[in-house]
């Protein structure tokens, strides 16, 4: 596996790596008016309170929308190594107003996938350090 | 309040040959020759508004190498395709407010660019150093192409968009890059050409994205609309150039733009979009033609419906029929645009606006009186209307 394409811990992110290692998937929400949001940013953009912390929310959700890869990308990733074609996809998680997580599905589901499909999260131990939450249909 | 006009454009070749061209030449040489159709020295321009996205040489350069005399006026306009009308915009403002008399502004494109140079920047998802690549590359997302497939699926289930109302942005593209001797990709496509070619990155084909690499360089003149007239340049005036960012959504940041907590299929211009008519004292019927970002097709699709071309969920239909080729109601992107000519980040659609207000475009609209320039989209980005007429 190429070590430059597994995620590091950077003081902005270590609470989401941390809270995937325990099996819980998790996003950022805003000490000042408790919204949930991810990607993590500094402030919050309908309060502007800079406080923030790493809330856990559910393993559930439905495709919001998804992108058959067919192309091989210009630099190597985790998702590339399991095979092309494969499916992009981007997660709406489940009671969190809209919060969006990316992940990748296996090829095998290209001439199934939908958009509303359920989903759910599992945990991939990718190194020692790094486990990495994936999303992938709920229903087999 | 004197306003101004575009008084020169010139363009280096465009080419997809990457011989280590650097980007100060290029631009070096856009500016001169827009220097020459303009009917000024290169040592008289007191204003230069380099259009950047990372780093491509500095002002002391320009002032070095064009023998400038008296630089007055030197910002610098980030954020790639969407800062060509930002770049116009302060040109105008300079000039309005006495600040500078001669001004240039230019966007030069290697692959170093954004390539390389972006690499460490730490506001970029494809970033090697930022954390925030974390939650999108292991999972496969690692072009942009992939951030527009999103939106256009979502555009599909929402509003029942077809790939062959797609096809037909990109078959206007290709017709009107196949008048266009500079174009990089002269070859005109039908419909079911396009259809027939295999997908790159969701339901995009190879035809549908920007033509990467593209190197080159293109630059104008902006000065008063009196000295312009003096000068005997063909009158192209800026009757309205504005910003705009989209609101309301998390993460209002356009490389996470499929994460949003807001609709995704929508970019985020419609302010923007009303500003503009409003401050160029025009209404949307009066444009002829229009120069409309087009990173990625479906890019262009958005931005029709962000301009109010067409209601929400309307811009597939509204495509159809060659109705945004030459000849059809609103013709789009008569160079051929970033899928068609070259990926100069739309400052070529700049100098295609210019083209098209004096009636020398290779894919000239009859008697064009007004012409629309938009910047990339979704994101913090501007926009702007070119006349011949002044409405000001």
């Amino acid at each position: 596996m190429r070590t430059d394409v597994i995620p590091r811990f950077t003081e902005e992110t270590a609470g989401f790596w941390q809270g995937a290692q325990q099996g819980e998937v998790r996003v950022e929400k805003c000490g000042g008016c408790g919204r949930l949001r991810f990607p993590p940013q500094p402030m919050c953009p309908k309060c502007n309170s800079p406080e923030r912390s790493w809330e856990p929310v559910a393993s559930t959700g439905a495709l919001y929308t998804f992108a058959v890869i067919h192309g091989v990308p210009p630099e190597p990733q985790l998702a590339g190594e399991r095979g092309h074609p494969f499916i992009l996809g981007v997660v709406e998680v489940d009671g969190t107003d809209g919060v969006k997580m990316m992940t990748d599905i296996d090829g095998e589901w290209i001439e199934r996938v939908s958009i509303g499909m359920p989903m759910k999260a599992i945990f991939e131990t990718v190194t020692g350090e790094i486990t990495l939450p994936r999303w992938v249909p709920s229903e087999e | 309040v004197p306003s101004a006009m575009i008084a020169g454009i010139g363009n280096t070749e465009f080419t997809q040959e990457d011989t280590g061209q650097r980007s100060v030449d290029l631009a070096l040489e856009a500016i001169k020759l827009a220097c020459e159709d303009a009917h000024v020295a290169p040592r008289e321009i007191d204003g230069l508004i380099r259009h950047t996205f990372d780093s491509s040489g500095s002002h002391d350069q320009f002032v070095a190498n064009l023998g400038i005399e008296r630089m007055r006026f030197w910002p610098e306009v980030p954020q790639g395709g969407a800062g060509a009308p930002m770049a116009l915009l302060l040109a105008d403002l300079a000039i309005q407010a006495g600040q500078a008399d001669i001004v240039a502004c230019y966007r030069s494109y290697t692959p170093f660019d954004i390539g390389q140079g972006a690499r460490y920047s730490p506001w970029w998802i494809f970033a090697r150093n930022a954390g925030m690549r974390e939650f999108g590359r292991p999972y496969g997302y690692g072009s942009l192409a992939q951030i527009y497939a999103l939106m256009f699926e979502r555009h599909i289930h929402e509003y029942g968009t077809t790939e062959a109302q797609l096809g037909e942005i990109v078959a206007a593209c290709r017709l009107h890059a196949s008048m266009n001797p500079r174009a990089l990709r002269p070859d005109p496509i039908t419909v079911d050409e396009y259809l027939d070619r295999p997908y790159v990155s969701g339901r995009f084909r190879e035809d549908d994205l920007l033509i990467n690499p593209s190197i080159g360089a293109c630059a104008v003149i902006v000065m008063s609309d009196e000295r312009a007239r003096d000068l005997g340049c063909p009158p192209v005036h800026i009757a309205g150039a504005v910003g705009g960012s989209p609101a309301g959504g998390m993460p209002n940041w356009w490389e996470w733009w499929s994460l949003r907590d807001g609709p995704i299929t929508q970019l985020g211009d419609g302010d923007l979009a009303r500003r503009l008519y409003e401050r160029a004292g025009i209404t949307i019927d009066d444009i002829d033609v229009a120069q409309i970002y087009d990173c990625f097709s479906f890019t262009l699709m958005g931005l029709i419906e962000e301009y109010g071309f067409c209601g929400r969920g309307e811009a597939g239909p509204f495509v159809e029929n060659g109705n945004i080729a030459l000849g059809g109601k609103l013709p789009v992107n008569t160079h051929g645009g970033l899928i068609g000519e070259a990926y100069i980040h739309g400052f070529n659609h700049v100098l295609e606006g210019v083209r098209q207000i004096r009636g020398t475009s290779s894919a000239q609209v009859q008697d064009a009186q007004v012409c629309l320039v938009t910047g990339a989209a979704p994101g913090v980005t501007s926009g702007m209307i070119l006349t011949r007429d002044p409405t000001r």
